[in-house]
């Protein structure tokens, strides 16, 4: 009898268990955003009756955000409205003041850092000229990267809102330096340096008011972040309520979150996600204008491919038209420069012309063979072309080089690798798409130049050794004028385009995908998702 | 019995320190530049050579390997699971912090598999070789052929995202775990159930039972109080065995629901080359593994007298 009443009572306790949570997720624990009718998400205090009601965003990333600490993960601040740079990235690749009233080269090696008399760290103090020179030195000390940007001979306070910086030599791509995420985040120096004296562990930052953006991140964890708007920025009311930031690893689970209502924009879409949405009403495909080049196709100067006119040749074979407007259904701009057209140094050097490529081929001995593929001295034409997981669409792209390539009797054998980086340390390839550009962050030029194509570049896997172009970067990283710059600028396309040193071959437009609400977003430049003004209508 | 624990004991360490060595080794011949991936990870735009150099430094990557591995053994010995390559953190803490929402899954996950592998065991039992033994089957059947991925997805896009019942992004609590904890369950509820009707249908041909039903006992009592109780055993142990099972199908699962749990942390750390999480991850899994073969070494012992003898 006390057998089945222990089973009666086994019995009961899991059914009530099942129905307990069968209802405890009917959607009573999705918190799916209020929609005002107008298209924008409204929190419950924007909705008081006496107040304007300011819209919310939530966005879907992939990449989590760890701390507040800076220069670990500060580089996110700048994207989400939190941390702000002393120059901003602009679409010609020539920085503007951001935090900074004005930056001005005096000399070769003397630059002059005007302030602006109204930026606030969150924590009520202002950052003056005492605040910007402990922070350059501070993250010259704490920063390798940037102390081998910056060569800093020295940094001190010249006048009320004015610092002068001496360099070692000189540096005319410091704007850039200055509009790089990963470089001088604007925060407290002294505030930081309290925190850390203190001994308290990083999520004491929360509190501590350390940056200047118009957003303050007032909670993180290892799944969301939320911010709350400043009231007294110092450009003008942030137009944004509240902002959340969900961390979702998952492409098709960020997707889905806008479908569902529990994200307004997810960010990272790769172009497959284009064709998914097609014809759907719960979340678009919104794409931005593109920036610069992107998958790059890297030869390595080895075998056949150390002949200039084979490189020419294949370049001179890519159909740029049908990778954008066929192979990514128009989801690419055409590549019709090594650099994008928003730079005016940017000349049109990829031109397809298969007549051109065929006779490349023959004047460098290659002759049509048996099946169509060229041969030569016995041996056939044969390129083992490298894409990787990690950007997808590299992989659509080198299939379609495949056939195009196939049209001049190039046999391409194309091959998936986990690390591309490591895969071309090797010498078991010919030519691989490379998803970066020579652009850096703040669309400098000369970063990308000095280490894919110079002799000796950290990433210059492809072995590249061309004395002009080693001499025309040098000349580059020493220019200041930017007359003279595009100049030399238009003079290194052309030595790349004549030897055959590198080709993009699309130049992908930026998307997110997005709620209705948000269809409108205006995908900005650099990955800089969040400032003071953005809102649904933007 | 002691003999038994010792033994037990100590084929659990070399089954951890085995599985330490093994994963360590395997991660450290796999092709890639663990400091470039990190800083990928972390979301860097722009790498430069100097940034890599620090950071394998920084790591201690740039040691001979069998230094490497010492190092980490020596940790492991003392409860140090070194720091995430990917957030910098010490790794026994971003586990720590996952692990309420990963044990909230598994036992969800458990409790939903238990409950129907006892429903669908008992139905077909009870109708054994009828149209109740085939439903039964059926399901079985259905839920073991179709993947736990797939199943996630079906359910994600058709319930959550077509109906508005759920959420995508689940924030590990006890009010979003039943979608995940279902597609956990069903397959292992689905073996469980075969495993309970042979039991139940072996306890059946006890000679007691004869006698019970002679007596005049209703099918249902003989069902729960007679052959439930001498079933029992095996699907205990099997559920037991299992356990672990759950707790290694969970990366997939808190992957395709966005479950904070040490799972979704776990295929994150594979993609990164995260070596201390992704070891950090199998120590876990191996020790849980562990303690589930020796609580059920432990768990027959007692119920069978001959076991504690040998």
């Amino acid at each position: 009898m006390r057998r089945l009443q222990t089973f009666k009572l086994l019995a009961a306790t899991a059914i009530v268990g099942l129905l307990v949570a069968a209802c405890s997720s009917d959607g009573a624990g999705s918190p799916r955003p209020a929609d005002a009718g107008d298209g924008t998400n409204t929190t419950t205090e924007a909705a008081l009756p006496t107040e304007v009601a300011l819209p919310t965003l939530t966005i879907a990333t992939s990449f989590a955000i760890g701390d507040l600490v800076p220069l670990d993960n500060s580089f996110w601040g700048p994207e989400f409205g939190y941390v702000e740079l002393l120059m901003r990235p602009e679409r010609d690749g020539i920085p503007s003041p951001w935090v900074l009233q004005d930056l001005t080269s005096v000399d070769d090696t003397t630059w002059e850092l005007t302030l602006r008399d109204n930026v606030m760290f969150e924590n009520g103090k202002r950052f003056d000229a005492q605040a910007l020179v402990d922070l350059i030195i501070f993250c010259n000390d704490n920063n390798v990267s940037l102390a081998a940007a910056l060569q800093l001979d020295s940094v001190e306070i010249t006048g009320e809102s004015t610092v002068t910086l001496t360099t070692t030599a000189p540096v005319p791509g410091l704007p850039n330096v200055f509009a790089d995420e990963s470089q001088i985040p604007v925060f407290d120096v002294s505030a930081y340096q309290a925190h850390v004296d203190s001994g308290a562990d990083a999520s004491a930052l929360l509190d501590a008011g350390i940056y200047t953006g118009p957003y303050v991140m007032t909670s993180l964890d290892e799944t969301k972040a939320e911010l709350a708007p400043i009231a007294d920025y110092w450009d003008g009311t942030p137009a944004l309520s509240a902002l959340t930031i969900k961390f979702v690893p998952e492409t098709t689970s960020r997707v889905q979150a806008v479908q569902a209502g529990e994200a307004d924009i997810a960010l990272y879409m790769p172009t497959f996600i284009a064709t998914t949405l097609k014809g759907r009403a719960d979340a678009f495909y919104v794409t931005g204008e593109p920036t610069g080049t992107t998958f790059g196709v890297q030869l390595r100067n080895a075998g056949p491919y150390a002949d200039v006119h084979v490189r020419r040749a294949l370049f001179a074979a890519i159909d740029y038209r049908a990778l954008a407007e066929g192979v990514l259904d128009g989801q690419a701009a055409i590549a019709s420069s090594v650099f994008g057209p928003s730079f005016p140094f940017a000349i049109d050097t990829q031109v397809t012309d298969l007549d051109l490529a065929n006779e490349l081929l023959d004047r460098a001995g290659w002759v049509p063979g048996g099946g169509g593929i060229r041969t030569k001295d016995g041996e056939q034409l044969k390129l083992r072309l490298l894409s990787y997981p990690q950007q997808p669409d590299s992989g659509t792209i080198a299939i379609a080089l495949q056939s195009q390539f196939d049209a001049i009797g190039v046999s391409v054998a194309v091959t998936e690798v986990p690390d591309l980086t490591e895969a071309r340390r090797g010498d078991d390839w010919d030519a691989a798409i490379v998803g970066a550009s020579l652009l850096s962050f703040s669309l400098s030029p000369e970063d990308g130049l000095r280490s894919a194509l110079v002799t000796g570049g950290s990433q210059n896997f492809m072995g590249v050794s061309n004395a002009d172009l080693d001499e025309l970067v040098a000349t580059l990283s020493t220019t200041f004028g930017q007359d003279e710059r595009n100049a030399l600028l238009v003079q290194i396309q052309q030595v790349i385009h004549d030897n055959g040193l590198w080709a993009a071959t699309i130049m992908r437009q930026p998307a997110v995908v997005s709620s209705a609400a948000w269809r409108g977003y205006k995908i900005p430049l650099a990955n800089m998702w969040v400032d003071a003004r953005t809102a649904p209508s933007s | 019995m002691i003999r038994l624990v010792v033994r037990s004991l100590a084929q659990a360490v070399v089954t951890l320190l085995g599985g330490a060595v093994i994963t360590f080794v395997m991660l450290s011949a796999s092709p890639g530049d663990p400091a470039e991936r990190i800083l990928t990870a972390r979301g860097q735009e722009s790498i430069t050579w100097l940034q890599i150099e620090a950071l394998r430094s920084e790591l201690g990557l740039d040691r001979p390997l069998p230094v490497q591995l010492l190092n980490y053994l020596g940790g492991l010995a003392t409860g140090d699971l070194g720091a995430s390559w990917s957030t910098g953190r010490p790794v026994v803490d971003e586990l720590a912090t996952r692990l309420p929402a990963t044990l909230r899954l598994t036992v969800a996950s458990l409790a939903l598999a238990v409950g129907f592998s006892l429903i669908l065991g008992l139905v077909a039992a009870a109708g054994a070789g009828r149209f109740p033994d085939h439903v039964s089957r059926t399901l079985s059947m259905f839920f073991l052929v179709v993947p736990s991925f797939l199943l996630g997805i079906v359910i994600l896009d058709v319930v959550v995202v077509g109906f508005g019942v759920g959420v995508v992004i689940s924030d590990g609590s006890w009010s979003t775990v039943l979608f995940p904890a279902l597609t956990l369950a069903l397959a292992s509820a689905a073996s469980w159930s075969r495993v309970l009707r042979a039991s139940l249908l072996g306890a059946r041909s006890a000679p007691f039972l004869t006698v019970s039903r002679a007596r005049g006992t209703t099918n249902v009592r003989r069902l729960l109080v007679h052959e439930l109780p001498n079933a029992l055993p095996p699907f205990v142990t099997i559920i037991g065995l299992e356990i672990a099972f759950l707790l290694g199908g969970a990366p997939i699962v808190e992957s395709i629901y966005s479950w904070p749990g040490v799972g979704r942390f776990t295929v994150q750390a594979v993609g990164t080359r995260d070596m201390p999480v992704i070891v950090g991850f199998v120590m876990i899994s191996i020790t849980l593994f562990v303690i589930a073969s020796l609580a059920v070494d432990l768990f027959n012992a007692v119920i069978d007298p001959r076991l504690r003898r040998r």
